[in-house]
């Protein structure tokens, strides 16, 4: 198990099996999801964008404030191939630990 | 890398298209590459989507302009093997661009017809299919003239209509004049339309609520040979006229499925439309189906109910007769797939909260919520389906009755809170 992985499967749990945005990175693109997304309900680790309500223009819009909170280059291809906020921000995790190896 | 040796298809893309996600999975299917070719300026929609357009193919655009030559030589190096167009503003420019490269689509004399509502109620007339009182308004000062020849209730909208943009009914003479200054006279930003039609509103027959009195088929040419591919039922408008989207298969017995099919092949038949889909919007009245409009592409969400409700994929279908490729197989519905669209109450101004937007998406039958306004922001019955609606609800049910008690309860909206100013 990566640490990464670790670092999902220890997040705090609710009470039905789901689990909250624990990371600094988990948090914000949930809070990004909510606002594209119009939605004041909390997002949960696993949720999917695309069953939240997320359409092609939405994801073109949560890859640019993503880009542009997180530093790095989020691609709209991104939020297709990882479209839960687990999923989406470990790669971004991924792509700013690499930014900073590479600096 | 690509296979240099797939063949190419050329979408013609704007607003209003199948998704260039479900294009571009369907091209993968069939073993072609897209090409989007957009045309400067370009569309708010387009400019946003661009990346995605990217991401599902690539990207050809036409200099502000250019004519269908200059275009036709920007893309020919591309040897591509068809062409198409899924959005509505576009289907004239694709035929004039279809011709310069010798590719096969509608032939650019058909165009009018196909693409304003004035000259297509007279091509409709001329092929015996339906006669509606129909007049072309330029200015204001037309619409007494224009009233006493279509009489009441009416329908007004643009000439070259995209959607229900300002397709408003209009049951009195002081309404239908109100109507006409908004959409005709200069204020400030210019004149809303350019030109509008006033058409006899068809009285539809008794249908019971949530169903609405007016379907849809879509058809598929191939060499001018017509077929429906799918029939969309749809969902009665709120008040003043707010479309709440679709479903299908739709509530139709067979007798009646077997009309509308019928008369949107003869439509899209007087048309000519020879090459790929159109969509056929009819009204059921005591008399029988008769043509609301016909729009030279595949309808807005008919893919996605397609897909949905198991009977094929239309994006792919469409996708293959451009190729010349064999029929993509279209079967027997297994379920009912719908996209309902929640319209904010009358006495509504804003949206307060969306507090049971959870629970609203673990209801049995519902796949996806989209939030079209979200808290704080602005709603307005009057100002039609965009500024008046509140999600778009999408799904499947097993039967119509289990549709009807979905969206029954979707439309009590116990889901929102709204301020009323």
């Amino acid at each position: 198990m990566s640490d990464r992985q670790a670092l999902v499967a220890e997040s705090p749990g609710g009470a039905d099996g789901t689990r909250a945005p624990a990371t600094e990175t988990e948090r914000a693109l949930a809070q990004i999801w909510g606002a594209v997304l119009g939605l004041d309900d909390a997002i949960e680790l696993s949720d999917n964008f695309f069953d939240l309500g997320g359409h092609s223009l939405l994801a073109v819009e949560t890859a640019a404030r993503s880009t542009a909170v997180f530093g790095v280059r989020i691609t709209v291809k991104a939020v297709f191939e990882a479209p839960t906020v687990a999923g989406l921000a470990a790669r971004i995790d991924a792509l700013r630990l690499e930014g900073r190896c590479g600096s | 890398m690509d296979n240099p040796d797939k063949p190419t298809v050329l979408v013609v893309y704007d607003v209003g298209s199948t998704p260039p996600t479900r294009l571009a999975e369907a091209a993968g299917r069939l073993g072609c590459s897209l090409v989007f070719v957009c045309s400067r300026p370009f569309s708010a929609h387009v400019e946003q989507i661009r990346p995605l357009l990217e991401m599902c193919g690539a990207v050809v655009d036409v200099p502000q302009d250019a004519d269908a030559r200059e275009a036709a030589a920007l893309v020919a190096p591309l040897r591509p093997a068809g062409i198409v167009t899924f959005a509505e503003s576009r289907v004239g420019a694709t035929a004039e661009l279809a011709a310069a490269l010798g590719l096969p689509y509608q032939d650019v004399a058909d165009i009018p017809a196909i693409t304003t509502k004035a000259a297509q109620r007279e091509r409709l007339r001329d092929a015996g299919i339906d006669e509606v009182r129909c007049v072309r308004v330029e200015r204001a000062d037309q619409a007494d003239e224009a009233l006493a020849r279509v009489g009441l209730p009416a329908i007004v909208k643009p000439d070259l209509g995209v959607g229900s943009r300002s397709t408003v009914l209009v049951h009195t003479a002081e309404e239908f004049h109100r109507i006409i200054a908004e959409l005709l006279d200069d204020h400030e930003g210019g004149a809303r339309e350019a030109q509008v039609v006033v058409e006899e509103a068809f009285v539809g027959r008794e249908t019971p609520s949530p169903w609405g009195d007016y379907v849809a088929v879509d058809t598929l040419s191939r060499d001018g040979v017509v077929e429906p591919i799918f029939a969309t039922g749809k969902f009665a408008p709120a008040e003043p006229f707010r479309e709440r989207g679709g479903y299908g298969p739709p509530v139709l017995p067979a007798a009646e499925l077997a009309q509308v099919e019928k008369l949107a092949v003869r439509a899209v038949q007087a048309l000519n439309i020879r090459h790929g889909a159109a969509d056929v919007e009819m009204k059921l009245t005591p008399n029988g189906p008769r043509v609301i409009e016909v729009n030279g592409r595949l309808g807005g969400w008919v893919d996605d109910l397609a897909v949905r409700s198991g009977i094929g994929r239309l994006a792919e279908a469409v996708l293959s007769q451009v190729l010349g490729l064999p029929a993509v197989p279209v079967v027997k519905a297994q379920r009912i797939a719908y996209n309902y669209v929640a319209a904010s109450p009358v006495a509504a101004t804003r949206v307060r909260a969306l507090s049971g937007l959870a629970k609203l998406r673990k209801l049995d039958g519902v796949e996806r919520v989209t939030v079209l306004k979200r808290p704080g922001e602005r709603v307005d019955w009057r100002l039609g389906t965009d500024p008046g609606s509140v999600a778009a609800v999408a799904g499947v049910a097993a039967s119509h009755d289990e549709l009807a008690a979905l969206v029954g309860r979707v439309a009590s909206l116990d889901w929102a809170e709204f301020d009323e100013d």
